[in-house]
């Protein structure tokens, strides 16, 4: 499978802005209707309110349910945030059961850094299992500058047969800009360290209770700074090579722990210092190595006050897929 | 690909290794140069299947090649590939159809590893790698060397040498380590039998020795080919051994230590950096650090087995430069050595453990060390199947 990657620059994308309403309206046109040239991810909204709306994913995926409250009701924050829950079911707009994260757990969508009409640069990366969505709240459109990133759908599960290997990963902040409170593109050791916002409904004993997984890429090669970047030359000397670590999600808590469980789809952990590529470079794999076949699409994110990290997004037909 | 012959004391027929000198050059004669022999109970066929019954043990590896000698009827005599069926018979195809049961007095041979000593001295040799390699020299100094007397050998590799005393290229050098590297034989410096495992192909070796130190700990010696990342590489060589001379401290071996890519692992030495200029460089190891629990050693802290899909993890240990410019680079692997990630408690020592998923394919054997506490507490996951990255 592969992902199609929507941009604010595409004709006839939708513009987000610190306005109620327009991340749905944005996940609605990715991943549910599409806009000009680019077809849509395969998702569903099943339920809709005012200001609100619940996505699904699609066909062949764990189709669970994540609902997107953007009403301007976050405090003080107002529209300039969102917030997003996902849920193994529900019923309506309003009504779900077994939610991840728990709904006193602040699980937040960063759009802007002013609650007005001013329009946010964003990509949004998913296909019908799994979504991706990068804004850069902080800075006007066409401006370099980071993005934090909110994940909504499955990951690759090593687990057979696991119908719940989705995901939320949200701002665990309220009313906050801080890159560093950004937890898509931060990394874990093993050992009882969960990441800030990175939900899944169960662990790997399939009994319902939110648990707030970890992440990993390469510890070594990364420099073990907790951030998608490292530490290898670009290019790595001896082989002139790219080099990438796929994101392994860890449970620490549930018994027996820590363990393993799965990766993120498509989602890859830069090894060498986050200056060695533009945002937007994209790259293939060598054509020898374990990357070869795979195709890459560059994207800096945050937190930038750390050094800034990068992610490779796989945009090639590779994605792993339970 | 290729495959590593394992050599073992409890073998019948395996040199002995004690604290006396030139024990260690005896070893590495037999196994890396010569092979050595061992009797057959009777060997019986059925069709093309010949059936080797043995005395004792024979702790072949289905797939290991033997050299079968001895036998009237001449069929049964030669190399063959061996499949296990019991800890004391294997068999394999036999060319022909000769009289069953063989007779005359039949020995199989554990074949040498592929190595030559094309120089020796007075206990002390330079053994010389084989097809394939960069064709570099292990210098084996077993005369009672240093403090450690006949306990310990001193090991250097040098790129050429013109007697067993002379050679270019040293690695470590004379500045880097005076001793060279440490391999410890016995805790005593006398005629007790230490047990032993030797890990060998033509281009690398891994020995590892229960010295009497320490009950359960192997001390271990490394040197031979890595895996090189560079294209061409003639200089994909190296030697780690223990750090320091005269010493019975599991915590001062250093085969079992990983490190950062930004760092040094204490006397890991590679021939030249990848600059193909300058010659000696403290290298360092690394395998993942997250799945390891940050150990700094071969171990880990996953739940074994892994309950999403009671799978077993290792990583590669890779091998960078912290030295050459551009620092930090990755220059390859350990060839068919891995880092263990879970606690050592999930297997013991002398285990085989068979690969599934991403490893599927390959087979380990388990062998303990030292780990940073000393006591017994990092693995060496030693592959064992015809599947080891060569260049």
């Amino acid at each position: 499978m592969a992902f199609t990657i929507y941009k604010n620059t595409d004709g006839s994308a939708p513009t987000l802005s610190g306005t109620v309403n327009s991340y749905v309206a944005l996940l609605d046109a990715c991943l549910v209707n599409g806009y000009g040239a680019k077809a849509a991810a395969g998702w569903t909204k099943p339920f809709t309110g005012t200001n609100k709306a619940v996505f699904r994913n699609g066909t062949g995926s764990s189709q669970r349910y994540w609902r997107i409250l953007d009403d301007g009701t976050v405090p003080t924050a107002l529209a300039r945030e969102a917030t997003i829950y996902g849920y193994e079911s529900m019923t309506d707009v309003d009504t779900g059961s077994n939610p991840f994260p728990a709904v006193a757990t602040t699980s937040n969508i960063r759009k802007s850094i002013t609650a007005d009409a001013t329009a946010r640069d964003w990509i949004v990366v998913a296909d019908a299992h799994t979504a991706y969505i990068f804004v850069k709240s902080e800075v006007a459109v066409g401006v370099a500058g980071d993005f934090l990133t909110i994940g909504m759908g499955d990951f690759y599960s090593f687990q057979a047969n696991d119908v719940y290997r989705c995901m939320t990963i949200s701002r665990g902040v309220s009313n906050s800009g801080a890159s560093t409170s950004d937890m898509f593109a931060r990394f874990e050791g093993i050992l009882g360290n969960v990441t800030v916002g990175n939900w899944m409904p169960r662990g790997h004993n399939l009994t319902y209770g939110p648990r707030n997984f970890g992440k990993h890429g390469d510890q070594d090669k990364e420099g073990a700074t907790g951030i998608a970047t490292g530490i290898i030359p670009y290019t790595n000397p001896s082989d002139g090579g790219l080099y990438l670590a796929p994101t392994w999600i860890h449970d620490p808590t549930t018994a027996p722990a820590p363990s393993v469980r799965g990766r993120l789809r498509g989602i890859w952990q830069f090894l060498h210092p986050a200056a060695s590529v533009n945002h937007g470079d994209t790259v293939s794999g060598a054509a020898a190595g374990e990357l070869s076949g795979k195709t890459f699409e560059f994207i800096k994110t945050c937190p930038s006050s750390a050094g800034g990290g990068v992610i490779g997004v796989e945009t090639s037909n590779t994605l792993e897929t339970n | 690909m290729a495959k590593f012959t394992i050599y073992r004391s409890t073998d019948s027929g395996a040199p002995v290794l004690t604290g006396e000198v030139n024990k260690l050059v005896l070893l590495l004669d037999a196994c890396l140069v010569n092979g050595y022999t061992a009797s057959v109970t009777s060997i019986t066929r059925a069709g093309s299947i010949a059936t080797v019954t043995c005395p004792v043990p024979h702790n072949l590896l289905t797939g290991q090649s033997v050299l079968i000698a001895g036998a009237v009827e001449t069929d049964y005599n030669g190399t063959f590939v061996v499949t296990v069926t019991s800890t004391t018979v294997f068999t394999y195809t036999v060319p022909g159809t000769p009289a069953t049961p063989a007779t005359g007095t039949i020995t199989y041979k554990r074949l040498a590893a592929g190595w030559t000593k094309p120089l020796t001295g007075t206990n002390k040799a330079a053994f010389l790698q084989g097809a394939g390699s960069n064709g570099f020299y292990l210098r084996v100094q077993d005369d009672a060397p240093g403090a450690g007397a006949a306990k310990e050998a001193r090991m250097r590799g040098f790129e050429t040498m013109s007697d067993v005393d002379t050679g270019t290229g040293d690695f470590p050098t004379v500045a880097q380590s005076a001793f060279g590297e440490v391999c410890r034989k016995s805790a005593t410096a006398d005629a007790t039998a230490r047990s032993w495992i030797l890990v060998a192909d033509a281009r690398t070796l891994y020995l590892f020795v229960k010295t009497g130190d320490n009950a359960v700990v192997h001390f271990a010696f490394a040197f031979g080919e890595f895996y090189s990342l560079l294209a061409g590489d003639n200089f994909r060589c190296m030697i780690a051994g223990r750090n320091t001379e005269n010493s019975a401290v599991t915590t001062l071996d250093t085969l079992d230590l990983v490190s950062l890519p930004s760092a040094v692992t204490s006397f890991f030495f590679i021939t030249r950096g990848h600059s193909g200029t300058g010659g000696s460089v403290n290298a360092g190891r690394h395998g993942d650090r997250t799945k390891g629990a940050q150990l700094g050693y071969l171990a880990g802290n996953m739940a074994y087995t892994n309950p999403a899909n009671g799978a077993f993890y290792v990583s590669r240990v890779w091998v960078h430069d912290s030295v050459t410019t551009p620092v930090n680079g990755l220059r390859g692997r350990m060839r068919g050595f891995w880092h263990w990630l879970h606690p050592i408690a999930g297997v013991a020592d002398g285990d085989v453990l068979t690969g599934t998923g991403e490893l599927a394919g390959k087979t380990f054997l388990v062998v303990k060390s030292g780990g940073a506490g000393g006591g017994g507490l990092s693995l060496y996951i030693i592959e064992t199947s015809n599947t080891i990255e060569s260049n």
